[in-house]
């Protein structure tokens, strides 16, 4: 038997499978799993230009508008994201807050937090670095930007 | 007003002869785009205007470096591709540790270094993972064609646009100072460094032999004749166990049959054949 579920048609899988509403197996064999990255900012302008690249990349995608939402989304799904792109300023709970609160947890070990801010000073970059956070990077940025970042983590949305 | 067929040709042949980089057919609007700002910076009104200079003077000035200049890219970034580097620091470097323990010299040598980012990721790689290497002659000799872009690399100041591509966040801080908007590499780095202008093209003067060769992203500009050239004195610099790596676009195929490939998941290096 084969189970099925609706998954969102992001551009590569469009190319894969074709331009319909897909039914994907649920038991994709492990290199059709697809890397799982979440997006936090207030923003909802910026969440969706990271979101769009993310996705175009080859992620899957969720988003959120601050830290504390983000940290309830992380606590409630069974699988979690690969990574987490976090931004600095943001209302009831900072994106260095958020770092810091992740790292207390052991259940997020495996997950890789990446600021992406307009911080763009020395020390801003050396304290997110000590609360946690693996990756720094400043805005503007490009697709190119981040898709290089998130290989330096080791992570290859392809 | 577009370049007239004449001009296009003489510009063509001009960087073909001096940095032999071909510029395709059809390829006006190129030439007019990278050369309309040389034309008003020397106050010519247009591209004409320029190429008449140049036809008038064609022996070695600076309208002409400035015209070859223009015509090139200089495109580049810190750990550009990443895995080259990654096989650089865990499989190259560890290597020539080993073979080359009873002299402890390491000679290094970036071709087409552009702006800086190659020689300076491969100084971080160094500094940061080989401490032992501190004992050691370690020499990291860094060229380009173009006078400008070594200047840029000279002075190790780099944008936030520059910092933010592909540089490691750690690298960052330990390697950077930030003043004002600028991201400046360290002395001790950029001490490890030197730069020199040198023509791939032209003969090689004052080169001597050495362990890795980094030829990255360069030779795709020259014809095959011009490549070969290039891979024949490369390969005089080479002994039994340097390695030569190229762009990870690039390869050997068709060109040269004189270098052997090791190839370290997706990373190809080349080493000569004896
Ligand atoms: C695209 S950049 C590559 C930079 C770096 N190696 C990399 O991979 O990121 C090409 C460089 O080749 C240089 N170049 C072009 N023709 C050359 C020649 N004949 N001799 C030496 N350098 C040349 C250009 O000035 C430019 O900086």
């Amino acid at each position: 038997m084969v189970r099925c579920q609706l998954v969102t048609v992001t551009p590569r899988r469009r190319e894969r499978y074709g331009n319909h509403q897909l039914q994907l197996p649920d038991l994709l064999p492990e290199k059709e799993r697809y890397m799982k990255a979440m997006v936090i900012d207030d923003s909802r302008a910026m969440r969706t230009i990271l979101m769009q690249m993310l996705s175009e990349i080859g992620f899957d995608v969720s988003g959120a508008g601050d830290g504390k939402e983000a940290l309830k989304l992380l606590e409630d799904c069974k699988e979690c994201p690969d990574v987490a792109l976090v931004d600095w300023y943001m209302p009831e709970m900072s994106g260095l807050d958020f770092v810091k609160k992740v790292r207390e947890q052991s259940d997020f070990d495996k997950l890789q937090l990446m600021m992406v801010t307009s911080e763009s000073e020395m020390a801003r970059v050396v304290e997110a670095l000590e609360a946690g956070a693996n990756e720094f990077v400043m805005k503007p940025f490009t697709k190119d930007v981040v898709k290089e970042k998130l290989e330096i983590l080791g992570i290859h949305a392809e | 007003m577009s370049i007239n067929q004449q001009d296009f040709t003489y510009v063509q042949t001009l960087v073909r002869q001096k940095a032999g980089i071909i510029i395709d057919d059809g390829k006006e609007y190129l030439i007019e785009l990278r050369l309309k700002p040389v034309a008003i910076k020397n106050g010519y009104e247009n591209v004409s205007g320029l190429v008449q200079k140049l036809k008038e003077h064609s022996r070695h000035n600076g309208t002409h470096e400035q015209v070859i200049e223009a015509l090139t890219t200089n495109e580049t970034s810190f750990f550009r591709d990443l895995h080259p580097f990654e096989v650089f620091k865990n499989v190259i470097v560890p290597e020539l540790i080993e073979k080359n323990a009873a002299t402890r010299t390491l000679k290094i040598w970036s071709a087409a270094c552009s702006t800086g980012q190659e020689p300076y990721t491969i100084a971080m790689i160094l500094r940061d993972s080989f401490p032992q290497l501190a004992h050691w002659n370690v020499s990291i000799l860094a060229t380009d064609l173009a006078g400008k872009v070594l200047d840029k690399a000279r002075s190790g100041v780099f944008s936030q646009l520059e910092v933010n591509r592909g540089l490691p966040a750690l690298m960052m801080v330990k390697y950077f100072d930030k003043q004002g908007d600028s991201w400046i590499i360290k002395e001790p780095l950029r001490k490890m460094i030197v730069f020199r202008q040198l023509n791939l093209l032209e003969h090689w003067s004052g080169m001597h032999t050495m362990d890795i060769i980094f030829i990255r992203n360069v030779l795709i500009y020259f014809d095959v004749e011009a490549k070969r050239s290039i891979l024949k004195k490369v390969r005089e610099l080479m002994k039994n166990d340097s390695f030569l790596l190229l762009g990870s676009t690039e390869s050997l195929i068709n060109v040269t049959t004189d270098f052997n490939n090791v190839r370290h998941d997706k990373t190809f290096c080349f080493k000569r054949k004896f």
